[in-house]
């Protein structure tokens, strides 16, 4: 991902939180930003993209075992 | 693909417009896409990659604090799943409404082809230039208005040019100084990793614009 500075008018964030049918709240956290701070870019850019993918994948693996079916007795 | 969120270029016109004396319009309808090939948001874009088919909600508006007082415009809208689908962009735009969208009835081969064929122009504007957006790229559609092969140019808005398969999302969209598609306005997208919802399941999306 390429960044401009002069691009950036401000600061800007996206949260993300599941809900499922069952009503349990899952929440994300970021799953995008985008900042002015060279500092914070370049966490998001190094490790916070990776963090959020990694939350989003997580909820993925939820939902499918929830969706696979299970042997009862 | 990457995780990113942008202000348009079209939301910068829109912000300019309003301090200089224009009637604002609360950017708190909020939206979600699943565009299959999930292209990287840009403040190119004009419109979603291509918009799931659950209704956009108004979010609730407020102004909160970050840094210093009331810094910080916050939308929060939760959007219910009608299917198992995977939803990989979010919008803020101005209005519910979503723009009016089609598909192309032939993949665009190259980069240079300015002739493309769409399956329906049915709530296009039928005379005047306009843009759409196909994927990443904006196009400017020149001719061919209210048919059905329309003559486009391409890579528009500081887009880049690209082929397209045939079956891809046409959505219309207002680039900078335009408003020619109506509920055309795009005011933040954001892209990220494909997330699975199944039918029932909600998404809460809370947009955070901090003035810095």
């Amino acid at each position: 991902m390429s960044v401009h500075s002069a691009d950036i008018p401000a600061d800007a964030e996206l949260h993300l939180t599941i809900i499922r049918a069952d009503g349990t709240r899952i929440p994300l956290g970021r799953a995008a930003v985008i900042t002015r701070n060279p500092i914070k870019r370049a966490w998001w850019s190094l490790i916070g993209t990776r963090l959020a993918s990694r939350r989003i994948h997580a909820a993925n693996r939820d939902a499918a075992r929830r969706a696979a079916p299970t042997q009862e007795g | 693909m990457a995780t990113v969120v942008v202000y348009t270029y079209r939301a910068r016109d829109l912000i300019t417009s309003w301090i200089n004396g224009g009637t604002p319009t609360i950017p708190k309808a909020v939206g979600w896409g699943i565009n299959a090939t999930n292209p990287t948001a840009a403040a190119s874009d004009v419109a979603p990659f291509q918009e799931a088919a659950e209704a956009r909600v108004s979010g609730t508006n407020t102004v909160v604090t970050t840094t210093t007082t009331n810094d910080t415009y916050q939308v929060v809208g939760t959007i219910t799943s009608a299917s198992g689908q995977t939803i990989n962009e979010s919008i803020l735009a101005l209005t519910t409404t979503k723009p009016q969208s089609t598909t192309l009835s032939a993949a665009i081969t190259t980069t240079g082809q300015t002739s493309i064929s769409v399956t329906s122009a049915s709530g296009f504007p039928g005379s005047g230039n306009y843009q759409i957006q196909i994927d990443g790229e904006v196009l400017t559609v020149t001719g061919g208005q209210g048919t059905t092969t329309w003559t486009v140019t391409r890579g528009q808005n500081g887009s880049a040019a690209a082929t397209h398969s045939n079956g891809a999302t046409i959505t219309g969209g207002n680039a900078p100084g335009s408003s020619a598609v109506t509920n055309g306005d795009l005011f933040m997208h954001a892209s990220y990793t494909g997330l699975a919802l199944s039918t029932g399941d909600a998404l809460q999306a809370t947009w955070k614009l901090t003035l810095a």
